[in-house]
């Protein structure tokens, strides 16, 4: 097996959306062959990146008619998994209540 | 006896009868025109029969017994519609000569054949055919055929193959005995179905299928002889039942991602044999419910021998097997019986390729030590400074199971999905920020142990599904994949601190999330969904929630008693949310018009902020009249609530802003944990039990104030009692008064100290229990 050995840098900033952590991960003699700017580079480029993010986000799809009905056909079916497994509940509430009274 | 004498022309319908002329006959060759043949009728066609015209079965009809010996011309049968043979008084049952015409042109034109007797389907393709014998039972006397899409359903007493063989689509069997001998029956289509608790012999039987869509086999707990099945279109299964096989041979259709699934432990005696021919298109054999396994009892010691490219989850062997010679995967959960390759690093060497290309893959860096295998899931697959060479070469992801992938260290490259299907990863998954990544369907992590994703940065455009059952999923930095879907449907996934930023996210019931950083949701639809509290553990009171979304609707399902850090509407532009479960939450934030409904009962420990951009363009309302607790400091701006049945907020003197343009609004007064100098009041209109324990509790407070604090009884908004210093008991007119005031506020005034603080918080608690606060 062949080791690696990494150097991970941490990342920490306090933006307008929020604390956004992340991490950078170097190897040992890639890490040797760059200056703290470099790799503060990288790293003001991640906390750029995800506030850009925040602030203009993907459009969100607007879901369409036939997704729409998926979701309420998954609607009911889980509405119908539970009252079936609500039916086998009170199957065993009612026939340990039984055995109780046998025993 | 009826015998077809076709005297009616061209009108040759079975139940033809006008004008005194009908098709029947009472002896061979004889004209004298009978009714048309009932239930008790021994219907007769044979040499003498004419031929000239197709006889029909135009309606539904039960005869006795059908014998064709003989007979050379043709029988026809109009579309749903059954003949129904049922009798026990003859040895003929139903018997098609092998010189007639017989061909039902779809399963519908069913026949069905009761009682006893032998019955000889005379080379003839039947469609759909239901036996159901009864007594010492039916004899089938020749090879027997159906339509390909027809079922064969068995169901009574006793059916006797006679070694013949029997081609059919499906084969539903409830009787009690099938007596196969040594028939080979061949399915084409579908399913295998033979009820529990029978006694049938099939143990020399052959059981061949060849099914082209999805299927199962539902073998009832018996021993089988020899069960072959190939060219699935894709997947198999599940095999249910406790079965025994003398011989179980799967052959994997090659062109696609082919699986056979076991739901019950089962038994091979003497060959087990599972294969695909492609290293690209490997088969999995699993169990039928991931993570719960299966046992094979191969005690009997069956040969393995003609396993190949297949990889193993959640199957157990009652005995050892040494796998290590062959390629086959392990995907976890199989027991310690399968002796399976060790897994190691496989090298990617070099440039443009497929995953699934053999000899793209070294045991050693820089393309040394050549393999015939592709990585297992139990290997690494490893792209390091010597794999690239070229210029951004494009790289295609095909392998579905692959254990880790490691990108750290190598050149630029770009990594396309390769599949209709999504990958799913046994080890941890690291990239590089050099990598240019495809769209994908999904990544599913299903690896037990504990394994870590990097994204290195970049953008993840695939849906991710965290499945590792009872192992763990950690991020090793941020994940960014805002337009995409983040699902966990087993075992714990760990964000650690790390930013999060998805378009929905999902966990499921019985999972673990932990999380303390940022996360963003910004999606559509169902973009926040938590299992319930009493299977989910999902309590991160130090994670920041930003939801981002737009003029659409949107439901934000917390799950049941959750605990939650802060969660902040960001951009809501008109857009409705269902604020769907209760729980625990610091602070709700809720900035832009739109419409927020909450559906359940809330306690919020911090602020809801909520601050419409326009007057009225903000509504918060409770879909059912809903309880909703906030127990922070609270700004509202341009916002309208409604539809609440209980309601409590603080007011500006403790720090609540009533912006303005708000409506429907009930600024109570209620604060805990106040600083020096703050009045903090208690409205006991909502008081709920044992008016009396009021004046404990008053008195509780006055203990604390010998500790310079005052204490002021406001009844029926007259001042009833009020005292600076050593208040320790309240007058019995001031106990009457209260008790009979339809509202009571009870003013503290408090030094700031922490030991003040915390009696005076203990004394609040006090009164907690007797008033709704």
């Amino acid at each position: 097996m062949r080791l690696t050995t990494l150097i991970q840098v941490l990342v920490e900033e306090d933006t307008e959306f929020g604390w956004f952590r992340d991490s950078l991960y170097y190897r040992l003699e890639e890490h040797k062959g760059l200056s703290e700017a470099d790799i503060e580079a990288v790293a003001q480029a991640r906390v750029d990146a995800w506030v850009e993010q925040c602030k203009n986000p993907p459009v969100p799809v607007e879901p369409t008619r036939e997704e729409l009905e998926q979701r309420l056909v998954r609607l009911d079916q889980a509405i119908e998994a539970d009252a079936r497994r609500r039916i086998q509940l009170v199957d065993t509430i009612t026939m340990r209540a039984v055995l109780e009274r046998e025993l | 006896m009826h015998w077809w004498s076709g005297n009616g022309g061209v009108n040759t319908n079975w139940n033809y009868n006008s004008g005194g002329t009908t098709n029947w006959g009472s002896a061979s060759g004889v004209v004298d025109n009978i009714a048309p043949p009932t239930a008790i009728s021994d219907v007769v066609f044979d040499a003498a029969s004419p031929t000239t015209n197709a006889s029909n079965i135009s309606a539904a009809i039960t005869i006795q017994s059908l014998d064709c010996n003989g007979y050379t011309g043709t029988l026809t049968h109009s579309a749903t519609i059954t003949l129904t043979v049922s009798g026990t008084a003859n040895t003929i049952l139903c018997r098609f000569s092998a010189g007639m015409t017989y061909t039902p042109l779809t399963p519908t034109r069913a026949l069905a054949l009761l009682g006893t007797g032998d019955f000889y389907s005379g080379g003839h393709t039947i469609g759909n055919l239901t036996i159901t014998p009864s007594g010492a039972g039916i004899n089938q006397r020749d090879a027997l055929t159906t339509r390909q899409t027809a079922t064969l359903t068995i169901a009574g007493t006793t059916y006797t193959t006679n070694n013949f063989a029997i081609t059919t689509g499906r084969m539903t069997l409830t009787l009690t005995t099938l007596a196969a001998g040594t028939s080979t029956m061949t399915l084409t289509r579908s399913s295998w179905s033979y009820s529990t608790g029978e006694t049938p012999s099939l143990a020399s039987s052959t059981i061949v299928m060849t099914p082209t869509t999805g299927w199962s086999f539902a073998g009832g707990g018996y021993a089988y002889g020899t069960v072959n099945i190939s060219g699935a279109t894709v997947g198999a299964g599940p095999f249910t039942g406790t079965n025994t096989f003398a011989a179980f041979t799967y052959t994997a259709n090659a062109a696609v991602y082919d699986w056979i699934s076991f739901a019950s432990n089962f038994t091979v005696t003497g060959t087990f044999s599972v294969s695909s021919s492609s290293n690209l298109y490997r088969v999995h054999v699993k169990s039928t419910t991931r993570g719960v396994q299966v046992v094979i009892d191969n005690s009997a010691g069956p040969s393995f021998a003609g396993c190949s490219n297949m990889d193993v989850e959640d199957i157990a062997l009652t005995n050892g097997i040494d796998m290590s010679a062959t390629d086959t995967g392990n995907c976890g959960g199989n027991g310690s019986n399968w002796g399976f390759k060790a897994g190691i690093n496989k090298y990617w060497h070099k440039d443009a390729g497929s995953f699934a290309s053999a000899t793209q893959w070294f045991t050693q860096s820089n393309g040394a030590g050549s393999l015939t295998t592709p990585p297992l899931p139990q290997d690494t697959a490893v792209f390091d400074a010597s794999s690239i060479d070229a210029a951004n070469p494009m790289i295609t992801l095909d392998i579905e199971r692959l254990g880790s992938v490691v990108f750290t260290g190598c050149a630029a490259c770009q990594v396309y999905r390769g599949l209709s299907t999504g990958h799913y990863f046994y080890g941890s998954v690291t990239l590089n920020s050099l990598l240019s990544l495809g769209i994908g369907l999904v990544a599913g992590f299903r690896g037990r142990g504990v394994y870590y994703f990097t994204s290195a940065g970049l953008t993840i455009t695939a849906n991710i599904a965290v499945d590792p059952l009872t192992g763990s999923l950690l991020l090793a930095d941020a994940l960014n994949m805002p337009s995409y879907y983040l699902g966990i449907i087993s075992g714990t996934f760990d964000a650690g601190g790390y930013a999060v930023s998805v378009s929905t996210f999902a966990a499921v019931a019985g999972t673990t999330v932990t999380a303390s950083g940022t996360w963003t949701v910004n999606g559509s639809g169902e973009m926040w969904g938590v299992g319930a509290a009493d299977y989910q553990t999902f309590n991160n009171p130090s994670m920041t929630l930003n939801i981002v979304g737009g003029a659409m609707e949107y439901s934000f399902s917390a799950g049941d008693e959750n605990t939650y850090g802060p969660i902040h509407f960001l951009a809501i532009a008109g857009g409705t949310y269902y604020f769907v479960g209760s729980g625990y939450f610091s602070t709700i934030s809720f900035a832009g018009d739109g419409h927020i409904l909450f559906d359940d009962e809330m306690v919020l420990h911090g602020n809801i902020i909520l601050t419409g951009a326009t007057p009225s363009g903000l509504y918060a309302s409770s879909v059912d009249g809903g309880q909703f607790y906030s127990k922070g400091a609270n700004v509202a701006q341009n916002a309208t609530l409604s539809y609440w049945s209980s309601l409590t907020l603080s007011d500006a003197t403790t720090g609540c802003t009533d912006g303005g343009n708000n409506a429907g609004w009930i600024w109570h007064r209620y604060s805990k944990g106040v600083a020096a100098g703050v009045v903090a009041d208690l409205d006991t209109s909502r008081q709920r039990s044992v008016p009396k324990s009021i004046v404990a509790a008053i008195n509780s407070l006055g203990e604390i104030g010998r500790i310079r604090s005052v204490l002021r009884v406001i009844a029926s908004g007259a001042v009833t009692a009020s005292g600076v210093g050593r208040v320790r008991t309240v007058p019995r007119s001031v106990e009457a008064s209260v008790v009979s005031a339809a509202t009571v506020i009870i003013q503290v005034i408090v030094k700031q100290s922490a030991r003040v603080l915390n009696r005076f918080n203990r004394a609040l608690g006090t009164l907690g229990r007797w008033f709704d606060v």
